[in-house]
């Protein structure tokens, strides 16, 4: 492909075709959208899960080399390659999670192919890669595959795509799936060990609260759920449009929960729904403290360090405090941006539509932006 | 007897012995008698000696007298001897003379003795002395040869006159031969129309033949390969030359001068207008409106001073119907003898050469000089002049084979010459290549595909203007049957200055509004206007009433401005890298200078963000800088390229609510290779998901930070994935062969989509609208039956 691509274009060995070929990967990847990029467990790579099932590394020290001095995000979009490329999803890849610590890390990855597709992270920093030396990507250490629902007359559904995963300290991961079930995998046995079922449309985003053995799921059926790790039972539902505490799923539609998140302590959950809003609840009461209007459908949310941020479907990144005042906006290289993930040392990284990754330091500058090739 | 010497000597001793006793007396001092002795004794002995004396003189007379008396006869002798010995010597002289005479006899190459004797008369035959006398042989022999040669003499006589009448007569013969040209030419000329008739067009196409000698190298292999193509594919293709041949002509012999000196060159002239026939005075004539215009051109610039022969090109359709050929369109080469170049244009049109060859492959935009020998000798600075109808595009120069002709000098001479042959054997193999290549193909394929896929576009844009979507002959595609509610409410071309053409109707939409605010610099299309109201069944103050009056407010004057100054800022940044391109579609000055002015007004992006208060309009802003953006780092893309702006319009069928959806298109170059770009937003937004109040005291609501903006039913992940769909889905689902309607596909794919998103997207808030939920109670339970039709993080929407 490389090859292909320094070929010069001219009337001497014309090949039409592969011109069109390459026109068509050039519209594609600038239609690319990054819908996770974390850091990784070292710290040197961010991790990135694209539009295109793609799952690659970055590496941030190069990134930061070849950053030119132009710090306006608009221009200074450099064009990364990726350190390391994994396997690929059939579809979009939808999440990235690392679950564990240093060295037992495992990367996680799921998307539109109803797959959590997992990666020993000591294996990747160890640089064995015995299968991707031959050329071809490396394969999966695992892989979960999504189970499939019967539908009428016991054919099987379509299979649902993964949107979100999140984990917990104690060898869980939990999935949401576009069937509207969440699961709970035991990643030891590769099994499904816990069904959460309930919702009544497919699910957006999951996040687990360990201290209380909870997890909790946002979903296009517009509430936000509350369940038992233990029974699968749900504890509390919550109508995230009208702000309150319901003991059945809401007739009608309501704007969808686009995302969840809760806080260090483990106290506050805020979601985000279709409505350009957020809401901060008490996970005590189950009550709804604050509703915070933000200038966009919210597409992802996150609370480091009592500052809720979010990010949605412009290109601007906005911090509340939980009274639901404005701390800050900034403004961000991808014009949509769907995944955000803050850490303690202040660092926050957001991705989006244009294959963009911005990398923003705790007082709103940016540290390095590039597009994903 | 006793000699006087003798007596003398005798003489002289007594003498002595008489003086020695005298001094032994005197010595002794003794007897002086004996003394008187001696005394006579000697005087007789001196008497004796003196007559001795005087005999030997005496003899000694005598002696010489004898010898004198001898000496006579002896000299006589002595010169007798000399004549004789002179006489001897003179004689022996001419006999040596006579020997050394040489006779002319042996030189003459005389038949040999044999012959001789068996070609000569009987008499000598016969006689037998003459064989034993040399001499006499010899003789006859002689007189033999002088007899034959004298017989071939006569003959050699006989012959020269019968050589003179020959060449008499072939004189006579070439007179008649030199004239019968002019009879062969008023044949010719008799014949011309009846070869018109018959459409036979020999006497043309030889005279092309001979004008292409006349080409410089570059366009004589592009005449020739042009030509083969022609011959050997019996392609649908005309190739003619044109131009002034007498400058041709010219040109050549300044070249023969300079290099082969003046001799050679005169002769060459000289050969050269014998070769011009009359006729061709009356071709000239004929051109002399081509001629001028290329005076002018030739005239204003050195560096564009052409060769006076140009290749005209003419294609034709590749399917021949009942005979008659469709010409799709003529290319015109020209040479430019400073920098070694070819340009190509297209002859006869002088409006869009550039869309059409422009990009004709990727990166060859005809506005950079081709090779770097050529910008060297242009110098720095130079800029290649947009409004020429030529321009030197790299496939030009590859089908000119400039690339292997580089090194040799224009119009190679016939030279035998090592440094020729080295240059031929280059040529050659630069030839193979080329054939290799199939250079003369794939240029006659694109273009022919280039025009065809423009008189589709054009097609298409025609009954655009008129705002309908063109029809779409392939409908093996999942829109092809389906009958899209929404329909084209405008359709506008975006000119270069960043300003649409007036659409039909006043529109809300911020970006017709700034039509507004600077009419002036805009070309006006009434007409399309007008049909298009015509096509949608509506007055013009209809149109004007039917659109809100609340709406107008909403985007407040100064916004107006703003959002204006941005557009144009972006275009502004793109005149420097692009002014060359810019001014080739430039419709006036003024135009330019304006936004060039306010592009300078506004520096800082984000301060015109900040202003421009409304998050919607960021975006509209954040699009059009991100195309910009686009612009900066590919630029030849977008040379030629001609943006639209469509809007569609649908509506809800059960509140009657209008939505419109903008699209921008930029139709490239290259099209349909490079399929039309789309780039999409939503304008109105009545139909809006809207959160009813939350129950109050139960929580603290934030104020709105900001001003809320409308948020737009479609949501910008849908305008995205459609976006996606629309440029880059389709080119998959297109078979080749209907990809010049690709146009008309992706509209009606994106009507379908359109309908689609918005369906799907009023579904899914209707439920929460009081007045609707009674009739969306049933399409709940349809919507569960039914398949998931979204799905994934971004809620796209699942199409089949």
């Amino acid at each position: 492909m490389a090859s292909k691509c320094q070929q010069k274009w001219d009337v001497r060995n014309w090949d039409e075709a592969a011109y069109k070929v390459r026109l068509q990967a050039d519209r594609e990847e600038s239609t690319r959208i990054v819908y996770a990029a974390r850091l990784a467990p070292s710290s040197d790579f961010v991790a990135t899960a694209s539009s295109n099932g793609s799952v690659c590394l970055y590496s941030v020290a190069s990134c930061l080399a070849s950053q030119s001095m132009d710090l306006n995000p608009k221009t200074a979009q450099l064009e990364m390659e990726p350190f390391l490329s994994f396997s690929r999803h059939d579809g979009a890849a939808y999440d990235l999670q690392f679950y564990g610590e240093d060295d037992d890390a495992i990367l996680l990855s799921c998307g539109d192919d109803g797959k959590i597709q997992g990666w020993h992270w000591k294996r990747i920093e160890q640089g064995d890669f015995s299968n991707y030396s031959d050329g071809r990507l490396q394969k999966p250490d695992f892989i979960l595959a999504n189970p499939q629902q019967k539908g009428l007359r016991g054919a099987l559904a379509p299979v649902p795509e993964i949107n979100a995963i999140a984990t917990d300290s104690q060898g869980y991961v939990f999935s949401a799936t576009g069937s509207g079930h969440a699961y709970c995998w035991d990643l030891e046995r590769e099994k499904i060990i816990t069904t959460f079922e309930g919702h009544s449309d497919y699910l957006h985003c999951i996040c687990s609260r360990p201290s209380q053995k909870q997890v909790i799921t946002g979903s296009e059926d517009g509430t936000v759920r509350i369940w038992d790790c233990r029974t699968a039972e749900t504890i509390a539902i919550l109508d995230a449009h009208k702000a309150a505490k319901v003991t059945k799923s809401p007739k009608g539609k309501l704007p969808w929960v686009s995302c969840v998140a809760i806080d260090s302590s483990q106290k506050w959950l805020v979601c985000g729904t279709g409505g350009n809003c957020l809401t901060l609840w008490s996970l005590l009461s189950f009550d709804a403290v604050t509703r915070i209007c933000t200038v966009s459908t919210p597409q992802a949310v996150t609370i480091e360090n009592s500052k809720i941020m979010t990010v949605g479907a412009l290109p601007y990144l906005s911090c509340f405090t939980y009274n639901g005042d404005v701390i800050s906006r900034i403004r961000i290289a991808p014009s949509s941006a769907l995944s955000i993930s803050a850490y303690s040392s202040g660092v926050c990284i957001v991705s989006g539509y244009g294959g963009l990754v911005d990398i923003i330091s705790e007082f709103g500058s940016h540290i390095s932006t590039f597009r994903c090739k | 007897m006793k000699t006087p010497y003798d007596a003398l000597s005798a003489t002289r001793s007594t003498i002595e012995e008489i003086l020695a006793k005298i001094l032994f007396i005197k010595k002794e001092s003794r007897n002086r008698a004996e003394l008187r002795e001696l005394f006579t004794q000697a005087s007789v002995a001196f008497l004796n000696l003196r007559q001795i004396n005087r005999v030997i003189l005496q003899e000694e007379d005598h002696v010489k007298q004898e010898t004198e008396a001898a000496k006579l006869p002896v000299d006589h002798t002595t010169l007798q001897l000399n004549n004789l010995l002179y006489e001897k010597s003179h004689y022996l002289k001419a006999i040596s003379a006579c020997k050394d005479f040489k006779s002319k006899y042996p030189d003459i190459e005389l038949v040999p003795v044999e012959e001789f004797y068996k070609e000569a008369p009987d008499e000598f035959q016969k006689d037998s002395t003459l064989r034993d006398d040399p001499h006499k042989e010899m003789l006859e022999r002689l007189n033999f040869e002088l007899y034959q040669r004298k017989e071939l003499c006569k003959q050699q006589e006989l012959l020269e006159a019968r050589k003179k009448m020959l060449q008499e007569s072939i004189a006579a013969r070439r007179k008649f031969l030199s004239s019968l040209p002019s009879h062969l030419k008023t044949l010719k000329k008799a014949s011309l129309p009846v070869q018109q008739q018959l459409g036979i067009l020999h006497t043309k196409r030889m005279k092309q033949h001979h004008l292409a000698d006349l080409l410089p190298p570059p366009l004589y292999i592009l005449y020739t390969q042009l030509s083969a193509l022609k011959e050997a594919f019996n392609e649908n293709i005309e190739l003619e030359i044109i131009g002034s041949i007498k400058d041709a002509q010219a040109l050549v012999k300044q070249q023969a001068l300079k290099e082969s000196g003046l001799n050679h060159g005169g002769n060459e002239e000289n050969k050269i207008e014998e070769e011009i026939p009359e006729e061709e005075e009356e071709l000239q004539r004929r051109r002399k409106r081509v001629k001028k215009s290329h005076a002018k051109e030739s005239s204003d610039e050195g560096v564009y001073h052409s060769h006076p022969l140009t290749v005209v090109w003419h294609i034709f359709d590749e399917v021949v119907d009942g005979g008659k050929r469709t010409k799709l369109l003529s290319v015109r080469f020209e040479y430019l003898m400073r920098l070694n170049m070819v340009c190509a244009g297209v002859e006869g049109d002088r409006h869009g050469p550039l869309e059409l060859l422009t990009n004709l492959f990727p990166d060859d935009t005809g506005m950079e000089l081709p090779t770097q020998a050529a910008k060297l000798s242009a110098g720095v600075e130079f800029q290649y002049d947009v409004n020429r109808s030529c321009h030197p595009y790299k496939w030009a120069q590859h089908l000119a084979g400039v690339d292997f002709l580089s090194e040799v000098p224009p119009l190679v001479s016939e030279g035998h010459g090592p440094s020729e042959f080295s240059k031929a054997t280059s040529i050659r193999h630069g030839l193979s290549a080329y054939r290799k290549q199939h250079r003369v193909q794939t240029v006659l394929e694109k273009l022919r595909s280039r025009k065809k896929a423009h008189l589709a576009l054009r097609g298409q844009l025609d009954t655009l203007s008129n705002s309908k979507l063109p029809h779409c002959v392939y409908i093996e595609v999942p829109w092809g049957p389906y009958k899209s509610k929404c329909f084209l409410h405008s359709w506008a071309e975006v000119l270069r200055t960043g300003l649409p053409k007036p659409p039909a109707s006043l529109d809300d939409a911020p970006s017709l509004n700034m039509v507004s605010s600077s009419a002036e610099g805009l070309e006006i299309s009434p007409v399309n206007g007008l049909e298009s109201l015509r096509e949608d069944g509506e007055l013009p103050s209809a149109a004007m009433m039917l659109t809100p009056a609340s709406k107008v407010p909403k985007f407040s004057s100064l916004m107006q401005k703003k959002l204006y100054s941005v557009k144009e800022r972006s275009h502004a940044k793109r005149v420097p890298f692009t002014q060359a391109k810019e001014a080739f579609t430039m419709l006036n000055n003024d135009a330019s200078v304006d936004f060039k002015d306010l592009g300078a007004l506004d520096d800082d992006d984000d301060m015109i963000l900040e202003f421009a208060g409304s998050p919607m309009d960021n975006t509209n802003a954040d699009d059009i800088e991100e195309s910009t953006n686009f612009e900066k780092v590919s630029a030849w893309e977008e040379c030629g390229s001609r943006t639209f702006n469509a809007v569609f319009r649908g509506e809800d069928s059960e509140t009657g609510k209008i939505i419109d959806l903008e699209a921008q298109v930029k139709i490239f170059s290259e099209h349909p290779v490079r399929p039309p770009y789309f780039e999409l937003r939503q304008l109105t937004d009545e139909v809006t998901p809207s959160l009813p109040s939350p129950p109050r005291g139960v929580l603290t609501v934030t104020e709105k930070a900001y001003d809320m903006p409308p948020s737009s039913l479609l949501a910008f992940s849908d305008l995205r994935a459609m976006e996606k769909e629309v440029n880059s889905g389709i080119i998959q689902l297109l078979p080749t062969s209907h990809e010049n309607e690709i146009l008309a596909q992706q509209l009606s794919m994106l009507a379908m989509l359109f309908d689609a998103y918005v369906d799907s997207r009023l579904r899914s808030c209707d439920q929460h609208h009081p007045p609707l939920s009674v009739g969306a109670t049933g399409t709940t339970n349809v919507h569960e039956l039914t398949a998931r039709s979204i799905r994934g993080r971004d809620r796209q929407m699942q199409l089949c």
